[in-house]
């Protein structure tokens, strides 16, 4: 039988929100600033992930430096004690799939990493 | 068809390893689930390339990327049967009841993704409550509607 607390998170984020109640605990400054080239870390994954397959591999853009949290990957397995920092990334969309049209070539899409699926490039 | 590197079409942009790995990924999660149904075979285990096994074990929550056939767009109206079905569904969410439109606001999961090949056809079992145990409007497998319970004819 699982003594899992299911009020934990309701606990820590009453009053403040969520994720502001994470603020302060990623220990240091983002590593990344708005504007950095990243790109995104193919890493193993098992059951739960929020970094979308599709950008794995990819070069991007950082367009704002968002929020602390604990990484999804981690929440899923009940594990909170860690936070990072988090970041929308913003692609070029011929970048992301070989056959879109090139005479929509601004075209962009912007989604959200945690921390450890980005490296500078 | 098998994904490989000859039916592969690369951005010349943006192309490493990695991307190929992704971009193969993308077709072969297609084997799995194609957009159009399609009668499908599971595929043996020396079959299993490290390709097949990322799709197989591609999380459902990953939602974005899959393969689908072109739509074509017609602008629809909203009509009074959708309309009544909402405002039901959203009801039954309010009393508690589950509903499916609920659950994919919760977590934007894809209630029909099946990992395996062919699971989808044992859905209707769900349904089945199993043979009624008694009465007269029995409908046990092995007793057909003419007869009663112990095996007589009905007159």
């Amino acid at each position: 039988m699982s003594q899992h607390d299911r009020t934990h998170h309701a606990k820590i984020a009453t009053g403040k929100g969520d994720p502001q109640c994470f603020a302060g605990t990623a220990g240091g400054p983002p590593k990344f600033k708005v504007g950095d080239r990243v790109r995104i870390k193919d890493m193993p994954d098992i059951f739960y992930t929020r970094c979308q397959v599709y950008t794995r591999g990819a070069v991007g853009e950082v367009a704002v430096v968002t929020h602390e949290s604990p990484a999804p990957e981690d929440e899923a397995w009940g594990h909170v004690d860690k936070s990072e920092w988090f970041y929308i990334v913003r692609f070029k969309q011929t970048d992301l799939w070989p056959e879109y049209p090139a005479a929509f070539a601004n075209d962009t899409l912007q989604t959200e990493f945690s921390e450890r699926w980005l490296e500078a490039v | 068809m098998i994904p490989n590197d000859n039916n592969l079409r690369r951005s010349p942009a943006m192309s490493s390893s990695t991307r190929d790995e992704v971009l193969r990924h993308l077709q072969a999660v297609v084997e799995i689930e194609p957009p159009v149904q399609q009668t499908g075979k599971a595929i043996y285990a020396s079959d299993l390339t490290h390709e097949m096994f990322r799709a197989y074990t591609r999380s459902p929550h990953d939602v974005g990327g899959q393969v689908d056939v072109p739509v074509e767009w017609t602008e629809e109206e909203s009509e009074a049967w959708g309309y009544r079905a909402y405002v039901t569904t959203e009801c039954l969410a309010w009393r508690g009841v589950w509903c499916a439109e609920e659950r994919r606001r919760m977590q934007n999961v894809d209630p029909w993704h099946q990992p395996v090949p062919g699971l989808a056809l044992l859905r209707p079992l769900a349904a089945f409550r199993g043979p009624d145990p008694g009465g007269g409007t029995s409908h046990h497998p092995y007793r057909t509607h003419q007869q009663n319970r112990r095996g007589e004819k009905a007159p």
